[in-house]
């Protein structure tokens, strides 16, 4: 289970999350939603330990101010909304740094690392690229990769940024499947979210933020609602029912 | 398999040119002669040229081109700048400064001086840097380095200037020459080989931090405490050689290039293959610094930087051309 007790976090003197309270339960897919500016990347990170933040952070019964950032790293991933790097790395190398929370000092990474990697890749499959260049990876390409070297790390707890983000529906839809499957598996995923239907059919739980504060949180059928979205986004919508899912569809109006 | 035999070619043509190195030079010796020597059956002239002159000679070559490169090396991932290393940084510059202060002033404590100095330049280099809008351009860090390596450059010739008695030997060294090599400076080159291990051994963070640190973070590794540590360690690698060999400029740029068109990103690969690349091109530049002009000798770093400023200069170009 994952607690968060009071959680605050400033950039310099601006509040970007003001006193969060919130627990996860083992096992669920929570989808993230708000306007550009609420909080949801900043959420992230700060559950990932990346930012300075007040309050208590509770992930599997270890507090995240007591340990070091090499076991943080065993107990949470997280997959970064995207990143280009322009070195001569493989995709193998790059999910293999992955294992890096499991090294001791001085040791390297061995065959059963190795094992890890090539599981994780086939996991999200792309096992195919496993030898071929990061840097010349697709940009749906590039985020199965880092999905699979955040499956590496074997953590509980897995966040994603906005994971379907500037991918076509294919690789959008290949993404959720395979988190969800994730989930069945029993890990934890937060992730945040641009696309709210998207996020109604997979999550099991959705909670919007606004200005840095919880506003809605539950099942998606709850939280979905034409007064959420107009309150929280700031838009006139019609909220119906998916003809096969029965989850609620949000319709733009023109 | 691959890198295991590109690893061992690279070390077989590094003592290639090792052997070279005390072969060629001014006075013929035959390669009899010289095993003769070295099995220690051999009095007289050709013992003191090989054993005082040329051998501590191409083992000081051999230690300065390894140390310049992995520095090099890790100051070009840790500052994702594909232009740094020592020289352009200004750290060797400012290592060359504390040498010269050292031994004007103090007499020894040159080599403590000269990491010293070499710390502060790194500090003051990243700093402005830093505080350039926009975090740490490529461009922002060169050329701040490059300012500081101008003042530092000027202060040094500020004080040998005024202490004109003792400057010829400095000023001597700090062209970037090993021709003064001897056992006692052989010696302490030696001891970059521990630092190089442990650089080595935090490889695996190199590899992890130059994918930014905040990704660094998320992998577990604790990103400002091994971006410092790989900072000292390579700064200390730079400031020994310094201090032993002055400044020989490019090395350090130009072998990680080599290294990763062979070798890929990976630094636990890519340290020892530029590491001893490095070890071969200070080599062979000594060769030719030693027999291009017959009867002299040029300073070293006079063929790196002919070498150097043109791939410098390619780098730019093309990275002009990415943007």
């Amino acid at each position: 289970m994952i607690k968060i007790d009071n959680l605050d976090v400033s950039y310099d003197t601006l509040k970007v999350l003001k006193d969060i309270s919130i627990e996860f339960k083992k096992g669920s897919f929570v989808g993230i939603l708000g306007p550009n500016g609420a909080g949801k990347t900043t959420f992230l990170r700060a559950i990932a330990s990346l930012i300075p933040f007040e309050g208590n952070i509770e992930v599997f019964g270890r507090n995240l101010k007591d340990i070091q950032r090499k076991e943080i790293a065993r107990l949470i991933s997280m997959v970064p909304q995207d990143f280009q790097v322009d070195l001569e790395f493989k995709v193998i190398e790059i999910v293999l740094m992955g294992r890096y929370p499991y090294l001791k000092l001085f040791e390297f990474d061995g065959k059963e690392d190795y094992k890890i990697a090539v599981e994780s890749l086939e996991i999200t499959g792309s096992g195919h690229l496993k030898d071929r260049m990061f840097r010349e990876m697709s940009s749906g390409e590039r985020r199965m990769v880092l999905l699979a070297k955040a499956l590496a790390q074997k953590a509980e707890l897995m966040l994603l940024d906005e994971p379907t983000s500037n991918l076509d529906p294919y690789h959008g839809i290949e993404i959720m499947r395979l988190l969800k499957k994730l989930v069945a598996d029993g890990i934890t995923i937060v992730a945040s979210m641009h696309n709210i239907n998207m996020a109604s059919l997979y999550c099991d739980r959705i909670i919007l933020l606004k200005h840095g504060r919880i506003v809605a949180d539950g099942v998606p059928n709850e939280v979905i609602t034409r007064r959420s979205i107009k309150d929280v986004y700031g838009v006139d919508v019609i909220v119906d029912k998916h003809p096969v899912t029965h989850k609620p569809h949000v319709f733009l109006v023109p | 398999m691959r890198y295991k035999f590109l690893f061992l070619l690279l070390l077989a043509i590094a003592a290639l040119v090792f052997c070279l190195e005390v072969v060629i030079g001014p006075v013929r010796i035959s390669l009899t002669e010289i095993i003769k020597v070295l099995l220690g059956n051999s009095t007289g002239k050709y013992n003191i040229i090989i054993k005082e002159l040329r051998l501590p000679r191409a083992v000081l070559a051999f230690t300065v081109g390894f140390s310049l490169s992995t520095a090099g090396a890790v100051y070009q991932g840790i500052f994702k700048n594909p232009m740094a290393d020592p020289y352009v940084l200004g750290i060797a510059s400012g290592a060359a400064l504390g040498m010269s202060i050292g031994l004007v002033y103090f007499q020894s404590y040159y080599l403590i001086l000269a990491f010293v100095a070499a710390l502060i330049t790194l500090f003051l280099v990243y700093s402005i840097a830093s505080h350039a809008k926009g975090g740490l351009p490529t461009n922002t860090l060169l050329l701040s380095g490059i300012a500081i390596s101008l003042l530092f450059s000027s202060l040094t010739a500020l004080i040998l200037y005024m202490n004109s008695r003792s400057a010829t030997m400095i000023i001597f060294t700090l062209m970037g020459t090993i021709s003064n090599a001897n056992w006692s400076q052989v010696k302490i080159s030696l001891s970059i080989f521990p630092i190089f291990f442990l650089i080595y051994i935090f490889s695996k963070e190199l590899n992890i931090l130059t994918l930014g640190e905040e990704n660094a973070k998320v992998m577990g590794v604790d990103a400002e405490k091994f971006k410092k540590i790989l900072l000292v360690l390579s700064t200390l690698i730079t400031s020994i050689s310094v201090a032993l060999c002055g400044i020989i400029g490019f090395v350090g740029l130009i072998t990680p290039h080599m290294a990763r068109l062979m070798v890929g990103q990976n630094f636990r690969y890519l340290l020892p293959v530029s590491a001893v690349l490095g070890a071969i091109l200070i080599l062979i530049a000594d060769i030719l610094a030693r027999t291009m002009i017959s009867q002299a000798e040029i300073p070293i770093n006079i063929i790196t930087t002919l070498f150097g400023v043109p791939f410098f200069l390619y780098l730019l170009t093309r990275g002009g051309k990415k943007q």
